[in-house]
């Protein structure tokens, strides 16, 4: 389940006065496991959860979400 | 641990147990001749339908003695009831590797009926074909939820 969409969420976490995984995980509506599979780069995400999240941070998804050409 | 993730868990430790329960009970009573005979077909036939009742109670009460357990050690009542995106992918994983297994245990047993192997083996085979299936499954699962993989 591995993917080549790379993300800014531990970083943008951090600025939002250290936001935990468990509390980006409540916003979104998905599981702490989830938020930190996406965050190592484990899971695929859907472009919907992916929409929530840049939403959860008030930025555009370009800001957290970079595809990496294989 | 997610709510996904108790579920698996206790469906390995459950699946575990039932397996343990049939080979025991087949074994022995295959030594003690419970199933030679002509009503031995019959005989191996109600085993196994009561070891699905017994799999199912065993479900229940260790999904019961679970439950407890996670609450004494996390003293959390239980994990919230959430079953994302990725648990709905991982579940399909699992029983993708499911039916795989299954399938081919199945052919397997057709192939050792083929070959000359006794019809009561094959029936074995066939059961052990959906035990395989289902533990592969789960440790799929699991592994997938904890993210080894």
């Amino acid at each position: 389940m591995a993917t080549q969409v790379t993300n800014t969420i531990r970083r943008l976490r951090f600025d939002a006065d250290e936001m935990t995984q468990a509390d980006l995980a409540a916003r979104v509506g998905v599981t702490r496991q989830t938020i930190i599979a996406i965050e190592a780069g484990k899971y695929s995400l859907s472009l919907e959860l992916a929409f929530r999240i840049a939403d959860a941070f008030g930025k555009p998804l370009e800001q957290v979400f970079t595809y990496q050409r294989p | 641990m997610s709510f996904e993730e108790r579920n698996t868990f206790t469906a390995i430790l459950t699946d575990l147990l039932v397996i343990g329960l049939f080979v025991w009970q087949l074994t022995s009573r295959t030594q003690l001749g419970a199933f030679d005979g002509p009503d031995g077909f019959t005989h191996w036939a109600q085993l196994v339908l009561v070891m699905i009742g017994v799999s199912i109670l065993a479900s229940i009460g260790l999904t019961i003695l679970i439950t407890i357990a996670f609450r004494l050690f996390t003293g959390k009542a239980t994990p919230p009831h959430l079953v994302d995106e990725r648990d709905h992918l991982i579940r399909l994983r699992g029983t993708q590797v499911a039916l795989l297994l299954a399938s081919a245990v199945f052919v397997a047993a057709l192939i050792a009926l083929a070959l000359g192997c006794s019809l009561f083996l094959t029936l074995n085979l066939m059961l052990a074909a959906f035990a395989v299936g289902t533990i592969g499954g789960s440790l799929t699962r699991f592994v997938l939820q904890r993210g080894w993989v």
